[in-house]
């Protein structure tokens, strides 16, 4: 994992099981606590994490992948989440926005997680290197305390 | 999650869901409010002033019961979203597609209009 640009930072490794959510929002309220940040940045936090990692998740059972790596700090005055996983690439940057529904008859029922993505976040950076794929989403907040 | 519904005076019926709608609750929640609403025609009225947090699953869990009911000549509107649920479900465009409205008694009031000019 590329190395964020300030203190303090926090890292956490979760299985692919769905029942790991839980503890993946409560590592990310307990640093954003500590960082002092704002109420509304903690929940895009809780959100895009959420999103990224039950994405890692649906598809980790059938490509063999097993653990999910998270890390928390700061570049800047950003917060940074970097998500790493071993399932095959997967580059969301390059997913198309979905069409606006125009009636309930016709509204998908699924694929809104990226685009929570791009919404609840201010922006996505992403590489694949050593089988892995590196999420980086970036947070605009107060500088560190 | 916790789900509690109450039939209202005026027929409608309220459904309040209780928590976080990700993954886990998400797909609880699913089932038991499938199981209200999608075998039976209803003016129903979704309270989502006590969820806290929806992710994409919640989404689906909204959409395909509101076309259920929407099937069955029903139908299900949202009300009292907290901030964060009311950007998601903009974001989505679910509020141009499934009536979002700010407290209970407006969305009943729009229902019941609704309904009398059927």
């Amino acid at each position: 994992m590329t190395s964020l640009g300030g203190e303090p930072q926090a890292s956490l490794t979760v299985g692919s099981e769905l029942g790991e959510l839980a503890r993946v929002s409560a590592w990310v309220h307990d640093w954003a606590e500590g960082q002092r940040l704002p109420p509304r940045v903690a929940l895009n936090l809780d959100l895009c994490s959420t999103e990224v990692v039950t994405n890692i998740m649906t598809h980790a059972s059938s490509q063999g992948a097993q653990n999910i790596f998270l890390r928390l700090g700061w570049q800047g005055q950003d917060v940074a989440l970097e998500v790493e996983d071993e399932c095959g690439e997967f580059d969301p940057r390059q997913v198309p926005e979905p069409a606006p529904a125009t009636s309930i008859q016709d509204a998908r029922i699924g694929g809104w997680g990226i685009p929570i993505l791009r919404r609840f976040s201010d922006g996505l950076r992403y590489s694949h290197h050593d089988g892995r794929n590196c999420l980086t989403l970036l947070f605009r907040a107060s500088a560190p305390p | 999650m916790d789900l509690r519904s109450e039939q209202l005076a005026d027929g409608v019926e309220k459904i309040s869901l209780v928590g976080r709608m990700d993954s886990i609750g998400g797909h609880d929640i699913n089932v038991r409010l499938s199981a209200l609403v999608a075998n039976r025609k209803l003016l129903a009225v979704v309270d989502l002033s006590e969820v806290s947090f929806l992710a994409s699953i919640g989404i689906r869990t909204l959409v395909v019961n509101a076309r259920a009911q929407s099937m069955r000549g029903g139908v299900m509107a949202l009300a009292s979203p907290q901030p964060l649920v009311a950007e998601v479900l903009k974001m989505a465009g679910i509020d141009t597609i499934i009536p979002v409205y700010p407290d209970v008694d407006s969305a009943c009031n729009a229902l019941m209009a609704g309904a009398g000019s059927r």
